[in-house]
């Protein structure tokens, strides 16, 4: 497995098969001697911003603390739950055991539902 | 039966894909001032775009995903935002344009001003979107754009000279006014071969759920549907060229721009031409609208869907909303449409290598395309006309600028 070419930036699929974003970061972890390890997986503005420039995290980590769900900046995805590799990354929990759709759900209840014929 | 009627519509989207307030002032605007010697810039639009739309649906139709996913995850991020930033900004100013279009085609009819039809107009690309699924958004603007054949009917009713249109198919230089007809080639260009078509045709694709199995009847629609709408185009650059050079008229506005159908229609040209007019800009602005949208939500993983009801893909469904709003505060501000459009159009063609080069390198990958890759014909014709357009754009638009 190459970690860039099939992990980063991939899609994320849960396990009901909905879409719940794309792989943003990655954290690895470097014990002392033994082989370097993937631990987990993120997403989230703050690390699109880090990846594009550093000007752009600060503005991006305001808009996200007072805009919007408030989530964490960083949605965090445990790399054991990825179950199968593709052209997609497949996981084994649900969409909603993460804070991934935070903001799906946020423009849902204050916005969307509330325009005749959203829901 | 499925793919039949799948194919008699996808030729028809041709029409939505290409006639629109791009194709058409381009169009006009050669045909006026050169008569039928920009013909072949046309020509090579249609080709590209015809390449270009078969293979953003073998994409699809083999990877099960858009060609949006593919540039994500295949380029990074970071290269990923800058292609998308550089296509939605010029495509944003294209969407200005079609909303200007439709509400230009509007004020023929009512003689109440542009300003005043950017929100209603807004309001309806909205409506449908919201209410309806993608086939509509796809079909209905195609098939009520039909009406775009009583260009081809004009053209017939005048009896152009046709040795001389097709001596406008080999590309000659003009006596006069050099810096002004290569802008016009490269606003034709833009025109004609514009990004967010191969984004929307693989975002249907993947909607309709292709495989493999469509691959040919791809190479058809994408072929068909390019030639189709492009020779319509065709069809206006004759009419301009008939009506307004043969009595030396420059067109500079639309109002104008509607006398074309009243020569050979006198009594109904110009409703003709109104509703030729907002249908198409109407349906390519629901078409613009949605690309960007799917520009976005894609590249960034999102449920991006026209099928479901909006609560269902709320970020999807949020992003077209606010981009059909932001689109409507220029033409509140009245800026003069077709000044948009002829900016839009060669901004387009400057940045093609932006979108088409990630394009290509994804097109030759078997990662993708396993064994559908392109062959050396779609490569090279691409490469050629995107170059022709870059280099056309990179020395015409700045003529245009300083030379007034």
């Amino acid at each position: 497995m190459r970690i860039v070419r099939d992990v980063l930036d991939k899609k994320l699929i849960d396990v009901d098969g909905s879409e719940m974003g794309r792989v943003d970061g990655i954290v690895l972890e470097f014990p002392q001697d033994r082989q370097p390890r993937l631990v987990r997986l993120e997403m989230g503005g703050e690390i699109l911003a880090e990846r594009v420039g550093h000007w752009l995290i600060r503005p991006v980590t305001w808009l996200g603390a007072h805009i919007g769900p408030r989530r964490k900046a960083r949605v965090s995805i445990d790399w054991k739950h990825v179950d199968r590799m593709g052209r997609d990354l497949h996981l084994d929990i649900r969409a909603d055991e993460t804070e991934a759709l935070a903001w799906e759900h946020w423009l849902a209840e204050n916005f969307i539902s509330r325009i005749p014929g959203g829901g | 039966m499925k793919k039949i009627i799948q194919l008699a519509l996808g030729i028809v989207t041709g029409i939505g894909g290409f006639l629109e307030i791009g194709s058409v002032t381009t169009a006009v605007q050669a045909g006026a001032a050169f008569r039928y010697q920009l013909i072949w810039a046309l020509l090579l639009g249609i080709v590209c775009l015809g390449f270009m739309l078969e293979m953003s649906g073998r994409f699809a139709a083999v990877s099960k995903h858009t060609v949006i996913d593919g540039l994500r995850d295949r380029f990074g991020f970071g290269f990923f935002s800058i292609v998308l930033s550089g296509v939605a900004l010029v495509v944003f100013l294209v969407l200005v344009a079609e909303i200007g279009g439709v509400a230009l085609a509007i004020e023929m009819g009512t003689g109440v001003g542009i300003p005043w039809w950017g929100m209603p107009v807004a309001f309806l690309a909205w409506l449908l979107l919201w209410k309806g699924n993608f086939d509509l958004v796809e079909d209905a603007p195609s098939i009520l754009g039909l009406i775009t054949l009583f260009f081809a009917a004009g053209v017939h009713r005048l009896e152009p000279e046709w040795n001389d249109v097709i001596k406008g198919a080999v590309p000659s230089l003009p006596a006069t006014d050099k810096p002004h007809y290569w802008f016009l080639a490269v606003s034709i260009l833009g025109a004609s071969v514009s990004p967010h078509l191969m984004y929307f045709y693989s975002s249907g694709a993947v909607e309709e759920k292709w495989d493999k199995t469509y691959i040919g009847i791809n190479r058809i629609i994408a072929g068909a549907g390019a030639a189709f709408g492009g020779l319509l185009a065709v069809a206006v650059l004759i009419l301009s060229a008939l009506v307004f050079h043969a009595r030396d008229i420059d067109v500079e506005r639309f109002d104008q721009m509607a006398r074309m159908m009243k020569v050979p229609f006198p009594e109904w040209g110009v409703v003709l031409f109104a509703l030729a007019l907002g249908v198409t800009c109407l349906g390519a602005a629901m078409e613009i609208a949605l690309s960007i949208s799917y520009m976005i939500g894609q590249g960034l993983g999102w449920h991006c869907s026209e099928e479901g009801k909006p609560v269902e893909e709320a970020r999807f469904s949020t992003a077209y909303t606010v981009i059909l709003f932001l689109a409507t505060i220029p033409i509140l501000l009245n800026i003069d449409p077709i000044k948009v459009t002829t900016i839009a159009m060669a901004l387009t063609s400057a940045t093609l290598p932006l979108a088409i080069v990630p394009f290509l390198i994804l097109m030759n990958d078997d990662a993708y395309l396993k064994d559908f890759t392109n062959g050396i014909i779609s490569n090279s014709v691409v490469v050629v006309i995107m170059l022709i357009s870059f280099v056309l754009a990179a020395v015409s638009i700045p003529l245009q600028i300083f030379g007034g």
